[in-house]
């Protein structure tokens, strides 16, 4: 589905990702951990086709194209879906509205007003939200936790195929953590797609079990397993961790 | 509220003496707007119109224990000069000045005197003006104050800013062109002002 080869990215002239080097097959969770500024953001923006970031050299395969020729209304509609760490709160803009008009970009087809509006009363119910999102402003005078949600309900009713998900679980009280991982879960379990998941913790991977964990450290993959070095992490740190497993190896 | 309806007229006049709401839309050629709120009323004038080549001045007087908000949204695509003067001769007023332009391709030039008078007490002067210019429209805007006593609480505000490449970054993808972008972040500029005023 996914293959990052040798990608080399820069913001400002400062290198950020070095030979980024990273494969997703369909119906596969990754996980990709590591210290601020180690360039996990980074990815996901590159993967969105953010203008602020420049690819030196390298290249992306989404479906077998190549990603980099293509502007980020492509992308989106070829199934990319990036999840922000502070999504953007847009004055006046309705949720409705926007959702509305990018599914009849996406489908060529006009929209039937009565399905969407069921479509979203049950993506509401699912999320528990209220419904009056749907008529809200894009993340307008929303609390951390809503605006997470108000994307999730974007996420339902796009159904993208690869999502990224930076720090969905940042800003987030339990409660809601509970409701977005479980809606996540089912989200993967109902379709043909895949997830990156950019996290510092392991509360939203234990309900998502990834099938891979990696490290990042200065721009690059410098480690991969499953999610039990996820839980070495959040027990040891990311230093303390390195000793651990290089202890474990001398023995 | 008590709900008015303007005559269509390019003069009008607006003597207010109970608590009054009124709409204008662009069907409305109005060129001067002449208001007076008489003591302990209060009026909101909801303002939307899409513009072409425009002038319009507005004066308001306001008495004892008024209270005027006039929310004004535009889309200007020519020319438009706004002028309005604002007089709080009077104690305990509230003028709540908010206005949401776009400036597509054309030139506007808003221009807001307010004056509170001296030995006047607990008087409330907002003069709130946002402009976004698209199509390399141009925008102006003075928000003067004239303050004489110093029992006053005013404030003024503007920015003038092309469309936000975050917002535009956001809503590509969702899967939307350019084109649908800028007319969402557009429309949802000018109609918010109507809606968070109300």
């Amino acid at each position: 589905m996914l293959e990052i080869k040798n990608l080399t990215v820069s913001v400002l002239n400062k290198i950020i990702l070095k030979d980024f080097n990273l494969i997703i097959n369909e119906n596969e969770i990754h996980a990709l951990m590591g210290l601020n500024g180690s360039g996990k953001s980074t990815i996901c923006k590159v993967l969105m086709g953010d203008p602020n970031y420049k690819v030196e050299s390298g290249y992306i395969y989404y479906k077998g194209k190549n990603l980099l020729e293509l502007d980020t209304t492509y992308r989106a509609r070829m199934g990319l879906y990036l999840v922000n760490q502070t999504p953007l709160e847009i004055e006046g803009v309705k949720n409705s509205e926007m959702l509305r008009l990018a599914l009849e970009a996406q489908t060529g087809k006009s929209v039937n007003i009565f399905e969407f509006s069921k479509l979203m009363n049950n993506i509401c119910e699912k999320i528990k939200v209220d419904k009056s999102f749907i008529h809200r402003g894009i993340n307008e005078n929303m609390s951390g936790g809503e605006r997470k949600k108000n994307e999730l309900m974007h996420l339902w009713v796009l159904e993208p195929d690869l999502i990224l998900l930076d720090e969905i679980d940042s800003g987030v009280d339990i409660d809601n953590l509970n409701t977005i991982s479980e809606s996540l879960k089912e989200y993967f379990d109902t379709h043909s797609c895949s997830f990156l998941i950019i996290t510092h913790h392991t509360n939203i991977l234990k309900k998502l079990n990834p099938n891979y964990v990696h490290i990042i450290d200065n721009g690059k993959i410098i480690e991969t397993g499953d999610y039990s070095l996820a839980e070495t992490i959040e027990n040891n740190g990311f230093n303390r961790a390195n000793k651990v497993r290089k202890n474990l190896n001398h023995e | 509220m008590n709900n008015i309806i303007l005559d269509k007229e390019s003069i009008v006049n607006l003597n207010i003496s109970e608590d009054s709401i009124c709409n204008i839309d662009s069907s409305y050629n109005i060129n001067k707007l002449n208001i007076n709120i008489k003591n302990n009323a209060k009026l909101v004038i909801n303002h939307y119109s899409i513009i072409n080549e425009h002038k319009l001045d507005i004066d308001i007087n306001q008495l004892e224990n008024t209270s005027f908000i006039y929310n004004h949204s535009f889309k200007n695509s020519d020319k438009y000069n706004l002028n309005i003067n604002i007089l709080l001769k009077s104690n305990n007023t509230k003028n709540n000045i908010n206005i949401h332009g776009v400036t597509d391709g054309g030139i506007s030039n808003i221009n807001i005197n307010g004056k509170v008078y001296d030995k006047t007490i607990n008087n409330e002067l907002n003069e709130n003006i946002k402009l976004l210019n698209i199509n390399n429209g141009k925008s102006n805007a003075y928000p003067n104050m004239f303050i004489d006593t110093k029992n006053v609480s005013a404030n003024h505000s503007v920015s003038i800013t092309n469309i936000n490449k975050d917002y535009l970054f956001y809503l590509n993808s969702k899967g939307l062109d350019k084109d649908n972008s800028t007319n969402l972040i557009v429309n949802g500029f000018l109609n918010g002002i109507i809606e968070n005023k109300n």
